[in-house]
């Protein structure tokens, strides 16, 4: 851990709180000592309701609720547990009588809530307020209660806005956390599907959810992803851009190493593939760990529609993200240096529209590419209504009053729209980002060594992708370790291969656990065990494949 | 150094590199892109000069205005503009025109060489011309190469309704699939150069103007030894053709029982093979056509054309194959140039053969050397009607 | 399995050396082959694989006493320290002339073919700076760059190659049969020499997942080359003629230049073709430039291997910059192969393989 980061988060030690802005404060058995800790914790937080309650009607017996207003069902509260306990006759006497504590009692015996737990923590009880539970301190006990009835504003489950499908399911994730590992967990009910939560961020004290199937990812991987999460030690966090960006491999490296999805059907696929996901609270992204460069242009949508028509579209991803990187250098480079390979009647109509152009290629395309990402960045500013009317009237306007006006040709209008739209059909927008980038380096190294300096950010493009990994898988995989896995995870890459014959998980499983797909029939003599299904090795996969396929 | 620092002197010296960089970066609109390049001999050039001083080509280059040329409006009077050089070397005259034009000239889309008839009799000039363009990968090998009748600087000057740009004109013309190879044997560059190499002796397309000003493309002119030989007709230029197997499109016309009867063969094939029947060595030379009646007429109404009278039609289209073959090679002979190949033909397939011929072959040996003609004639279709 | 570990598979060693044989020596093969034996140069590359099959069994023969362990580990445990330390350098220094003078040859054609004007300087240095990128990754990544180029390489070639065979002259080669024993026998030699990149073997089986199918894998690559090889040369032949073979400097350059896509969308694809180029040079380069700073670091015993790769990017373009002119670049080109090139090949690897035999050092006999 870097040494500046402790140096600061030391300040947060004062007298209730530790280095870890932690509560040091224990429980006390005197309920008037909590009641002033709390005070004190709670001193002009004025969101916070405290109050003491008297329960049982001969023997009065104090209980004092904390919870955050408006983040609390107060049905829960008021109809499930205060309202069946604040008559109850005699506590004392019962508690006596049973041999329990009063918060065992409570729990157990009048209470009409199921998530009711016991803890003998100030910290814990703190951090359940502030995470929209209910504390409940006990008199004469050095226990508190915890009620989970959490109700906070949320926008419910969404659809996608980024992710987009036709054909597939059209819920997304939204920025509750508990909502987000229900998606997941409602389209597998396995009860290896794990969920280990923890929080993140000194102050924040968010919810990091890690999920993982746990007979198929690989324990390394898994200890990979703890370790890493426990890497650094940072205040708050409010998105999980943060974790990707604290996790990931290279930080020199434009390109996304942890993919971020909005999908709840793509994370489960993806953990069904041996992949690790973590889903941070407050964020509608979650991210999913190993990532591969391949693994951007597989859609959801790819799986649930025809193989031909998707392969066709997954070939056609490949080749127009080429072009989102590449086209604006190619031009320079074909242009500037290398008009021999144009054809001829191309080269005169370019020739002839570039006549009485003022500046040089390259500063067009330069002043249009600046231009295009001025528009996208003001787009996103302009408000909504009339967002389309202004970045449609602006490119219109200022694109044709710029050919009018001899500033730029009208081919480099349509080499950068023709980019711009190639950038948007790749999936994964951290991907179009990176592309985004990686044009200039084209664009510049072609100006100066044509299509030879082209040829060379081609080059340094690839080494740099062979040489990154995502939680050491090679980032280029498949593509760069074909011979793995016997070339099953070819069949999900340039073709989307028909899903029977997807009988194979990709090498993120552990390799016992690879197959994902087998003909039923002459399983069904034998007496499976339930939930073996996919734990058993594949021995005979090869053969029922073979059996399928013809 | 800390990597910081390492970090920021890249940007400063990509900066540099940009600033200073650039070589060769012309753009296009600033380049004379010259699509037909014509190479005469200069005819008054002084030969008491020394050698380096002597203005032996001549060449006319032909710089089309781009805005003109794709129909817009420009600056320009004329949609292309010659300009004639007179230069020690090909290479010189690039110095020299670059003197006379507003941008540089590029060969990048050359689409046509032209040679006129008097760097043709120029062995030295035209060898020189060659190895030239061999040397200089600046003008690709897939260039078309012509030849024509006086000047080709003439040529190049003129107006030509269709095109006005005689490059363009070959392109299209010679990338026309659906043309029909009947006349002349387009030729690349590169495939001069080889067959040079290979048996010294080519054929050029010969590029003329006809009366009624536009330009033609039919007949050849035979290069022997970088030396003009002597001008084909497109008879003989057909007959090669024939010889070679590149026929295709080609209309043969013959009289039966009195009314034209059109053949238009589609495919052919040829195969030459050599034997030796009699103790004499002589090639035979297979050409098998594939075509349809194309058109025929006949008042008679009684010809309609049963299968007999198909195989009557055969025997005499064969008959006229085999006699317009025959001209060509009577042609090659009396020329005593060995235009169709047969050598080469000969050396590729009885090598040992080739040794006893190979001495005499340019003088007497394939003067005398029979070649026999068989042709076949195959008539896939009679059209729509019978 | 996918840690850094800094070993290589099977798979990827054939591929980084099939990559490193199609250098730009390929561009020069049809004219030496023409040359040489004349019409039939195509066989050569075939009986060129007896030549390399020596190689192989030389130079695998006698990594495979040693698993795991480099030139650098080995050669001391067989010769005194300070003969395998002038064997050592004078192999790092082979690696580096040849990979200058490699380099030097490609500047030149990209010169010739894209940059006219642009001094070689720049090109090389841009090279060099772009290999070392790579190479700063560790061999691994290098590797994985290799699987990835070998499609941007062979698939434009093959589809070239197509191109030109559904039009190319075939009579070219007739007749048949009409060669000198004597002269296939040099010839073969001199295009053996052309898979000089197997004495990378001698520091690569020690990077190699599995050593023990080191030299199948050298064999297969091998094969694939010559396979290539004769391929190249055939179709240089029909494609441009014997003839034209034996003037051009780079009768490969030139056959993709007579090459004629009707209806493509790009004109002149000789240019496009020196993609080949550009990635199978970068490849060879990257190679050398790695094996350098290996042995410079184990003979440091450096625990980092990429401390050397800056400091040899001046070497290499001193190299590169020695010659001065296309003319002596291709005599030193052709004379270092000739006589330096076979030393690593042979006589080297199989006097130390005598030695071990004879002194039994290191492990597995059979």
């Amino acid at each position: 851990m870097p040494k500046e980061a402790t140096k600061n988060i030391i300040s947060n030690e004062d007298n209730y709180h530790d280095k870890n802005n932690k509560i040091n404060i224990q429980l006390s058995k005197d309920l008037a000592v909590n009641i002033q800790n709390i005070e004190l914790l709670f001193k002009n937080c004025m969101d916070v309701v405290k109050r003491q309650v008297d329960i049982g009607k001969d023997f009065p017996f104090k209980i004092y609720g904390v919870y955050v207003d408006g983040m609390i069902n107060r049905d829960i509260l008021e109809h499930f547990f205060l309202g069946r306990i604040i008559d109850y006759k005699n506590l004392q006497a019962s508690v006596e009588r049973e041999g329990t504590t009063p918060s065992q009692l409570i729990m157990q015996h009048f209470s009409a809530t199921f998530d009711i737990k016991e803890t003998d923590s100030m910290d814990a009880m703190v951090n359940a307020v502030l995470s929209g539970d209910s504390a409940i301190f006990i008199d004469h006990s050095e226990k508190g209660l915890i009620i989970s009835n959490r109700a906070w504003p949320n926008r419910g489950v969404g659809e996608p806005t980024d992710e987009n499908v036709v054909r597939g399911p059209k819920d997304a994730f939204t920025e509750t956390i508990r909502f987000n590992t229900v998606l997941i967990r409602r389209r597998i009910r396995d009860t290896k599907l794990k969920v280990k939560m923890m929080s993140y961020g000194i102050r924040s004290r968010t919810d990091v959810a890690i999920m993982y199937v746990e007979d198929i990812v690989k324990p390394e991987l898994l200890e990979e992803v703890m370790r890493r999460l426990n890497k650094y030690e940072i205040d708050a966090i409010y998105d999980s851009g943060y974790i990707e960006q604290l996790v990931e491999d290279s930080w020199k490296s434009p390109f996304p190493q942890t993919q971020a999805t909005e999908r709840p059907d793509k994370v489960a696929s993806s953990l069904l593939e041996g992949k690790v996901a973590i889903i941070v609270d407050n964020s509608p992204f979650v991210i999913v760990v190993p990532t591969t460069l391949n693994a951007f242009y597989q859609a959801s949508e790819d799986y649930y529609q025809r193989w031909q028509i998707m392969s066709f579209t997954r070939i056609l991803r490949y080749i127009v993200s080429f072009l989102a990187f590449a086209l604006p250098g190619l031009y320079v480079a074909l242009l500037n240096f290398q008009p021999a390979m144009l054809p001829t009647p191309f080269a005169i109509s370019i020739a002839a529209s570039r006549a009485g152009i003022t500046f040089s290629t390259v500063v067009e395309i330069l002043i249009m590419e600046l231009t295009f990402e001025l528009f996208r960045e003001a787009g996103i500013r302009i408000p909504g209504a009339i967002g389309h009317v202004i970045g449609l009237v602006g490119g219109i306007v200022i694109g044709q009053a710029a050919v009018d006006a001899n500033i730029i040709s009208p081919m480099i209008i349509i080499i950068i729209s023709f980019t711009a739209i190639c950038s948007f059909a790749i999936p994964d927008y951290s991907l179009t980002s990176a592309f985004r980038l990686i044009r200039y380096l084209f664009i510049a190294l072609s100006a100066v060594l044509g299509l030879y300096g082209f040829l060379l950010a081609m080059l340094i493009i690839l080494a740099h992708l062979s040489s990154l990994e995502s939680f050491k898988i090679p980032y280029l995989a498949p593509y760069n370790i074909m011979s793995e896995n016997k070339f099953n995870d070819l069949k999900d890459t340039l073709l989307r291969f028909p899903t029977f014959m997807q009988t194979r998980r990709p090498i993120f499983a552990r390799e016992n656990q690879r197959t994902r797909l087998r003909l039923k029939i002459e399983r069904v003599q034998q007496d499976v065990p339930p939930g073996s299904n996919s734990a058993t090795t594949n021995d005979n996969h090869a053969a029922d494949d073979k059996e399928r396929g013809e | 150094m800390s990597k910081l620092n390492k970090l920021k002197i890249l940007p400063l010296v990509g900066m540099a590199f940009l600033l200073t960089g650039c070589w060769d970066n012309v753009e296009l609109n600033e380049r004379h892109v010259i699509l037909e390049l014509a190479i005469d001999k200069n005819l008054s050039f002084n030969e008491k000069m020394p050698i380096n001083k002597q203005k032996a080509y001549k060449l006319t280059y032909c710089i089309p205005d781009m805005k003109k040329l794709s129909g817009q409006e420009s600056l320009g009077d004329e949609v292309k503009s010659n300009i004639t050089i007179e230069a020690a070397s090909i290479a010189a005259s690039i110095d020299e025109i670059e003197t006379k034009t507003q941008d540089t000239v590029t060969f990048s889309h050359t689409k046509a060489l032209i040679l006129g008839e008097e760097i043709l009799k120029d062995r030295k000039l035209f060898q020189g011309t060659i190895e030239t363009l061999t040397r200089d990968m600046a003008i690709s090998r897939n260039t078309m190469i012509l030849a024509t009748h006086g000047e080709a600087g003439e040529l190049t000057k003129g107006d030509n309704p269709q095109n006005p740009l005689v490059g363009m004109y070959v392109m299209k013309y010679f990338n026309n699939r659906e043309r029909p190879v009947s006349y002349a044997k387009g030729q690349f560059l590169g495939s001069v150069i080889k067959e040079l190499n290979d048996t010294s002796i080519t054929t050029l397309p010969l590029i003329v103007k006809n009366q009624e000003d536009t330009l033609q493309i039919k007949g050849g002119a035979l290069i022997k030894d970088y030396e003009l030989v002597g001008w084909l007709d497109q008879e003989v230029m057909r007959g090669q053709l024939f010889i070679e197997g590149k026929i295709k499109g080609v209309p043969l016309v013959v009289d039966y029982k009195g009314d034209n009867l059109t053949y238009t063969i589609k495919d052919e094939k040829s195969k030459i093979s050599f034997d030796n029947k009699g103790g004499e060595w002589k090639a035979r030379i297979k050409l098998t056509s594939v075509g349809d009646i194309s058109e025929y007429f006949t008042l008679n109404k009684d010809a309609a054309l049963s299968s007999e009278r198909i195989e009557e039609v055969k025997q005499l289209l064969e008959r006229e194959v085999k006699n317009e073959v025959l001209k060509a090679i009577a042609t090659s002979k009396t020329l005593n140039v060995d235009f169709l190949n047969i050598g080469l033909e000969m050396y590729r397939k009885h090598p040992n053969q080739w040794k006893e011929y190979q001495s005499n072959w340019q003088t007497t040996g394939y003067k005398n050397f029979p070649i026999e003609i068989e042709p076949t004639i195959i008539i896939q279709n009679t059209g729509a009607i019978q | 399995m996918f840690s850094h570990n800094g070993k290589i598979s099977v798979s990827q060693v054939k591929i980084l050396l099939i990559l490193q044989m199609f250098n730009t020596g390929i561009l020069l093969l049809p004219k030496t082959a023409a040359h040489i034996v004349g019409r039939e140069g195509y066989v050569l590359p075939i009986i060129a694989l007896v030549f390399g099959v020596a190689y192989v069994y030389g130079i695998v023969g006698l990594t495979e006493h040693f698993k795991g362990e480099t030139l650098v580990e080995f050669t001391p445990k067989i010769v005194p320290k300070g003969i395998a330390f002038i064997i050592i350098w004078a192999f790092a220094i082979k690696l580096i002339i040849t990979a200058g003078l490699e380099l030097r040859m490609f500047a030149e054609m990209i010169s010739r073919v894209m940059l006219p004007k642009t001094p070689l300087a720049v090109i090389l240095l841009s090279m060099l700076l772009v290999s070392a990128y790579l190479v700063k990754s560790g061999i691994e990544a290098t590797a994985r760059m290799a699987e990835v180029l070998i499609y941007f390489i062979f698939i434009p070639l093959i589809i070239v190659i197509l191109f030109i065979v559904f039009k190319a002259d075939y009579k070219q080669l007739m007749p048949f049969f009409q060669v000198q024993p004597l002269a296939i026998g040099k010839g073969a030699f001199l295009i053996s020499l052309s898979f000089m990149p197997i004495e990378f073997m001698l520091m690569l089986t020690g990077l190699m997942e599995k050593p023990e199918k080191a030299k199948r894998a050298t064999l297969v690559a091998l094969v694939i080359m010559s396979v290539i090889e004769v391929i190249v040369i055939l179709v240089t032949f029909v494609g441009i003629g014997v003839e034209e073979s034996k003037r051009q400097l780079w009768p490969v350059i030139t056959l993709m230049q007579s090459a004629q896509f009707l209806g493509a969308f790009v004109e002149n694809q000789e240019i496009l073709m020196m993609t080949c180029w550009v990635f199978s040079i970068f490849m060879y380069v990257s190679s050398g430039i790695y094996f350098v700073s290996l042995i410079g670091s184990r003979v440091c015993q450096f625990k980092r291997e990429n401390v050397f790769v800056l400091p040899i990017i001046p070497l290499l373009f001193f190299v590169a910059m020695l010659p001065r002119n296309l003319a002596q670049v291709y005599l030193y080109y052709m004379n270092f192969q000739y006589y330096m090139g076979v030393w690593f090949l042979l006589p080297i690897p199989l006097i130390l393989l005598i030695i071990t035999r004879i002194k039994k050092v290191g492990g597995k006999y059979e």
